[in-house]
């Protein structure tokens, strides 16, 4: 909408304005038909007080033949409201070139700021969504950051020049550089195995999408080979061509470790069950089929069927128990109140059973100590231990049984003098399949008994360590938890079960 | 009469062979580790010698089959291995070492006697 206004120069010097013309628009916007408002003054009447020196200004400005400049005042209308306008002034000359007046147009910017406003609140939303994206990006990038630290596996990428881009914390470790350190250089100065730098190169200039790939290493510095399982994968940016090459490198030297643990220990089951296996099927074919056999013979013959009979039963519980620690199921232990004298009895019968020639010197203190415990589990354990002390100490020497109150716990040992372990075999004693003398020639077992016993004493909420010195002898010391100390809703429960995780 | 040597490190299982080969015909005599078996296959030259081959020691069953295999003087002596081990290379491992026969265990003792009337032939 326009405004149109003429003001005549002479008057408007007097500091009058009075309007010569008035156009329909003008008349629309403020309510004034041209007939009232010819001649009237429109600083005076049409322009608020405090506005009506700088609209002057303006009007004089133009008179003098000066541009002038957009000026946002309001105009007011019959009502006496404001319209606001953008006023233009301009010289009005006649033929000759005489300023005979002024052109005003008023551009009524009502609806523009209205829009204005409006834009400004869409600029406003938009600032705010736009915060909120970058917050959010800010979060997403901080989980990201989180999960890159987290992650046990060593990230490493680098960009097509081979100039390491990122590293997370796992290998920084691995190569022993941080990743402020090592941003930016080629990845052959950051990662000292060549044969994983050979392969990141070859990955991305191959256009391979992804290569596996095992690295053993072997360090000064390290004890044992380190087995690594690698993936190398071309990484596309999503806005520009550049590639580059992400890295995982997972240290699978445990994994490893157990699958041959794990295959070792199938031969050694296997071995272990044709033994006892080889004496039952020869001996019972003998006889059957031979009758010249005296009755001592036959009875002799009978009684190594049923020890080695027994011998395949003992494995076959050990690998039942060994199953039921790798499912992480609750074993049920059938506790009673029991004398800790009673308990070293019993560890006395397993003895005797298992000795070969050794000699069992038995010390019990607080013998009446009455402690939690499931009998046969417990015979088992002593099965264990037990049997270990007399397979790994030369015939004939002591094996000492003592038991002693231990605050809330009664204590048990079991001292052998035999063989002993070095520290790096005792650390392992506990683990399944571990035999720390795993030749041919070794005394007979799975390798399972002490991870077993372990996994029974735990569920009677005991423990179990181990000393040994390498050629002195091995003590094995385990704890049950004393009736009452622990708190128990009533004595000698039976069947209770109790979660045994390994 | 044929001299039969027995060596295994398990005392029942050598009674076990020992009453499987019970006859006659043999006499048997028996070692506990791969030294004392290559000292009585030198001294009494056996005609077969049971050799097991997991045993403690310097000297296993393999080893010591490998040794009185190729010692001329006891070109003689027959060798039946008998090893808890049945897999294709035990077997081939007894066959390189100059086995005349592997027997796995767990064994049924009228198969042995029999095995061993054919190495004896």
């Amino acid at each position: 909408i326009w405004g149109v206004r003429y003001l005549r120069a002479d008057e408007l010097t007097k500091r009058k304005t009075p309007v010569r013309e008035w156009n329909r628009a003008t008349a629309g916007l403020t309510g004034y038909p041209k007939e009232d408002a010819v001649g009237k003054s429109l600083t005076d009447i049409f322009i608020p007080e405090d506005e009506r020196d700088s609209v002057q200004r303006l009007l004089e400005r133009a008179l003098q033949g000066r541009a002038t400049v957009a000026h946002q005042v309001p105009l007011l209308d019959r009502e006496g409201q404001g319209v606001t306008v953008l006023l233009n002034a301009t010289a009005r000359r006649d033929t000759l070139g005489n300023v005979v007046g002024v052109l005003a147009v008023g551009q009524d910017i009502s609806e523009l700021s209205k829009h204005q406003n409006r834009l400004e609140q869409i600029i406003e939303r938009r600032t705010e969504q736009l915060l909120e994206l970058l917050s959010s990006t800010e979060t997403s990038l901080d989980r990201l950051d989180g999960i890159l630290r987290t992650i046990t596996d060593s990230l490493i990428v680098t960009d097509g020049g081979h100039r390491v881009v990122l590293l997370n914390p796992a290998a920084e470790a691995l190569v022993g550089m941080s990743f402020a350190e090592a941003a930016g250089r080629p990845i052959e100065t950051v990662l000292k195995e060549r044969s994983i730098c050979d392969r990141v190169k070859h990955t991305l200039e191959e256009g391979n999408r992804e290569a596996r790939y095992q690295v053993e290493l072997q360090g000064a510095n390290l004890a044992s080979p380190k087995i690594l399982s690698i993936r190398s994968s071309i990484m596309q940016y999503v806005e520009s061509h550049r590639s580059g090459v992400v890295t995982i490198i997972r240290d699978v030297t445990q994994e490893h470790e157990v699958d041959r643990l794990k295959a070792e220990f199938l031969t050694t089951v296997a071995h272990e069950i044709r033994t006892p296996l080889t004496s039952i099927q020869g001996f019972s074919e003998i006889l059957l089929k031979r009758t010249d056999l005296q009755v001592e013979e036959r009875l002799k013959f009978l009684s190594h069927i049923n020890r080695e009979a027994e011998a395949l039963a003992s494995i076959v519980t050990d690998l039942l128990d060994m199953s039921r620690i790798d499912a992480g199921g609750a074993s049920s232990i059938s506790e009673v109140r029991c004398e800790a004298r009673e308990v070293v009895r019993r560890g006395e019968g397993v003895f005797a059973e298992a000795a070969r020639g050794h000699v069992l010197e038995v010390t019990v203190e607080d013998g009446d100590t009455v402690v939690l415990v499931d009998k046969q589990r417990i015979d088992q354990v002593f099965k264990n231990i037990v049997g270990n002390a007399v397979k790994y100490s030369p015939r004939g020497s002591t094996v000492c049984l003592t038991g002693k109150r231990d605050e809330a716990c009664y204590r048990f040992s079991i001292q052998d003098r035999g063989m002993g372990m070095t520290r790096a075999q005792a650390k392992r004693v506990f683990d399944k399949f571990y035999k720390a003398d795993a030749s041919p020639s070794a005394p007979p077992g799975a390798g399972l008994g002490m991870t077993v016993a372990k996994y029974l004493i735990e569920a009677h909420a005991g423990k179990v360590w181990i000393e040994t010195e390498y050629g002195k002898g091995t003590t094995v010391y385990f704890t049950l938890p004393v009736a009452g100390e622990r708190s128990q809703p009533s004595d000698g429960v039976d069947g209770v079960f109790i979660g045994g995780n390994e | 009469m044929k001299k039969i040597l027995v060596v295994d490190d398990q005392s029942q299982i050598r009674e076990l062979v020992e009453v499987t080969l019970r006859r006659d015909d043999f006499q048997i005599f028996q070692a506990e580790n791969g030294e004392q078996a290559i000292q009585f296959a030198r001294s009494h030259r056996p005609d077969l010698i049971i050799m097991d081959v997991m045993m403690p020691g310097n000297i296993d069953g393999l080893q010591a089959t490998r040794i009185l295999k190729s010692d001329p003087e006891m070109k003689a002596s027959k060798i039946i291995m008998l090893t808890a081990q049945g897999q294709e290379n035990d077997l081939a491992a007894g066959r390189e070492a100059g086995a005349d026969a592997y027997f796995v265990k767990p064994f049924s003792p009228l198969d042995l006697l029999k095995k061993v009337d054919e190495v004896l032939k």
